[in-house]
């Protein structure tokens, strides 16, 4: 069984009279475990296909199924409450949250899923952090941390509820190679190590080099889909 | 997940600290407002009730006629109780009595000099009045009224307009019962200046047999005031009714004579309805300013905060968790205001109760008579209600006033959020 199984996945977009296709008829099986890069040109549908993946957004037409289930017809409330319990998100911006420290951004997930004690708690989040190098940084907000840092803490917060699925939209488009490199790393052995499958978009060459599958879209459709 | 939330909605607050504390100080003065005139117009009221009770009427009154009539009319045999003296002293003697004492009221003018000044001349039993009335607690120069003398206590502003003293002598024009012109030289023996206008404005004191004499009504008097021995400074109807029904059951009494309550002469009472019209008014502006604060202040913190909320969204945030997150963030603001009004409306009041509002400082030193009986300084009275009132309303109209931006927010689509620059 796949992770995630879309059939004629399809999302257009209506501005006045005109409808504009983002994503055509896509077709795509991902199976659990896999390390996967969505490359592409600008507005070839690589975002659209990931908010569509991540249940952020609806397809016009088409079926999606996650984990097993058809989410095509799930309620706002089932979608939230599936993205609560098997996505996590990486984006570009990092889009943590300014008031809140790396630790209770990292918490954040960990609360709305409920449950788990204070101690518990803390001791996930703790591993977590040191889990992608930032121990010790855990009480600093966002705009004292460098943008590496933040989007190791974006990282963190997405895998610390152990998700099925993590979509990471462009993760190292605002990074320098240096940091690109290590959060590619991180991302890297953070799927072989918690077994979290990863589906990332990028047009970075050096990110899809670390991708042991690549999909590669064009004009909303999936122009190569290739395994290394 | 609770603690988490009240920590998320402190921080934002903080985060927006100058936008919080405007919206919170709007609320707050609305209930500082609200609160202060409240108990400024509260006050006003109970030392209207106790002026009314302690210069005009007692807690109950008899009269020759019917109800109440503001003008001060001339003494004829219809308008008065013959004896006077004799129906106050057998008032005096039933149990709940403090006291009674007659008064003859007629309207004169007093001439000193040159000038000539309409007054209500009150003629009064020099020791049975202060068992009812507390002028003859007020007296500001001089001395008070004995038997049987030819003097007058005036008025303080009288004393002032005609330019007397103790001890000048003023002349009395009146009308007698028989419609002749009557003229009578009196000694000044006082002054007084009580916390009644009326009081210090228009009425002259007189030894109640002078009186008589001077309209021609030997005997008689227009009404006998009645100090009930109520535990309450301003008796209420309830304890004054089984009074009330007693007087008429005395063998001296006549069919046509009234007994009336304080509250009857009380045209200011009307005056306290107009007082919760206010009261709701400024209540409104409370809840008006409320709304505007909140809503701007919430929907502006949406506004700014698209990419969060698609970001909260995103991590698995329902439509009510987000909303939720807005309405506690509309609560803390209530919240905060509430607190703030409350400390600024218990120091605001502190004041006034303690040191009052000089009407002074706005009229000056015209003569004050703005149809209700109190001095020229109004004082507050403590009134916890009113202020749970006021905290109750501005923390239910901040917690329902965010409740449309918050659903606002919570509808915002998650990938269009996310996209948002």
């Amino acid at each position: 069984m796949y992770l995630i199984e879309a059939r004629d996945l399809t999302r257009e977009y209506s501005h006045g009279r005109m409808t504009v296709p983002a994503l055509t008829g896509v077709d795509l099986d991902v199976e659990a475990g896999e390390f996967t890069a969505i490359a592409g040109p600008s507005g070839s549908g690589k975002t659209t296909l990931l908010n569509l993946i991540g249940c952020l957004d609806r397809p016009t037409r088409g079926r999606l199924i996650i984990d097993g289930d058809d989410v095509s017809s799930y309620t706002p409330s089932m979608l939230s409450g599936l993205r609560r319990e098997k996505i996590g998100f990486v984006f570009q911006t990092y889009n943590l949250i300014p008031v809140l420290t790396a630790y209770e951004n990292v918490e954040l997930p960990l609360v709305l899923l409920g449950g788990g004690t204070r101690s518990e708690t803390r001791g996930r989040v703790m591993s977590m952090l040191s889990e992608v190098g930032l121990a010790g940084l855990e009480n600093r907000r966002p705009m004292d941390l460098s943008g590496g840092q933040q989007q190791r803490v974006a990282i963190a917060r997405a895998l610390v509820k152990q998700p099925r699925l993590v979509l990471a939209d462009e993760p190292t488009a605002n990074l320098d190679s240096e940091n690109s490199e290590a959060i590619l790393a991180l991302m890297k052995t953070l799927n072989e190590t918690m077994g979290a499958t990863f589906l990332f978009s990028s047009h970075d060459p050096l990110v899809i080099g670390y991708a042991r599958r690549l999909v590669r879209m064009r004009d909303g459709k999936i122009a190569l889909d290739e395994r290394r | 997940m609770l603690r988490f939330y009240l920590g998320f909605t402190a921080k934002n607050m903080w985060r927006r600290r100058r936008r919080t504390l405007l919206t919170a100080a709007a609320i707050a003065v609305g209930i500082m407002y609200f609160v202060v005139f409240d108990s400024l117009l509260a006050g006003a009221d109970r030392d209207a009730q106790i002026n009314t009770i302690d210069f005009e009427t007692g807690h109950l009154w008899v009269s020759a006629s019917a109800g109440s009539d503001d003008a001060v009319a001339r003494p004829t045999a219809e308008n008065t109780i013959p004896s006077g003296q004799a129906l106050a002293q057998a008032i005096a003697e039933l149990s709940g009595v403090a006291g009674a004492a007659p008064r003859l009221v007629f309207p004169a003018s007093l001439i000193a000099g040159l000038d000539e000044l309409p007054v209500s001349v009150v003629g009064v039993d020099p020791e049975a009045d202060p068992q009812v009335f507390r002028v003859s607690q007020f007296v500001s120069s001089g001395r008070w009224l004995e038997r049987g003398e030819e003097g007058v206590v005036l008025g303080r502003r009288i004393a002032d307009l005609l330019q007397l003293e103790p001890g000048d002598l003023v002349t009395v024009r009146t009308q007698t019962a028989g419609l002749a012109f009557q003229a009578v030289d009196l000694a000044v023996v006082g002054t007084v200046e009580t916390p009644h206008p009326t009081v210090n404005q228009s009425q002259a004191f007189v030894p109640l047999d002078a009186a008589q004499s001077a309209v021609g009504a030997p005997g008689r008097a227009t009404s006998i005031h009645v100090r009930a021995r109520a535990a309450a400074q301003v008796a209420s109807q309830r304890d004054l009714s089984s009074l009330a029904k007693s007087i008429p059951m005395l063998a001296c009494w006549d069919p046509g004579w009234h007994v009336n309550t304080w509250q009857e002469a009380a045209s200011f009472l009307t005056i306290g309805s107009t007082k919760r019209t206010f009261a709701m008014i400024l209540l409104g502006l409370v809840v008006v300013i409320s709304v505007i604060g909140v809503v701007n202040s919430i929907l502006l913190s949406t506004l700014e905060r698209v990419r969060e909320i698609g970001m909260l969204k995103a991590m698995g945030m329902d439509e009510r968790d987000i909303t939720a997150v807005f309405i506690m963030e509309g609560g803390g603001l209530g919240l905060l205001g509430c607190a703030l009004g409350t400390a600024a409306a218990i120091a605001g009041n502190a004041y006034f109760v303690n040191v009052g509002l000089s009407l002074r400082a706005f009229i000056g030193d015209m003569d004050l008579d703005i149809g209700y009986p109190i001095a020229d300084r109004m004082y507050g009275v403590w009134n916890w209600t009113t202020m749970l009132w006021a905290i109750a309303v501005g923390l239910a109209v901040a917690l329902a006033a965010s409740y449309f931006p918050a659903r606002r927010a919570a509808r915002l689509d998650p990938a269009e959020s996310l996209r948002r620059l």
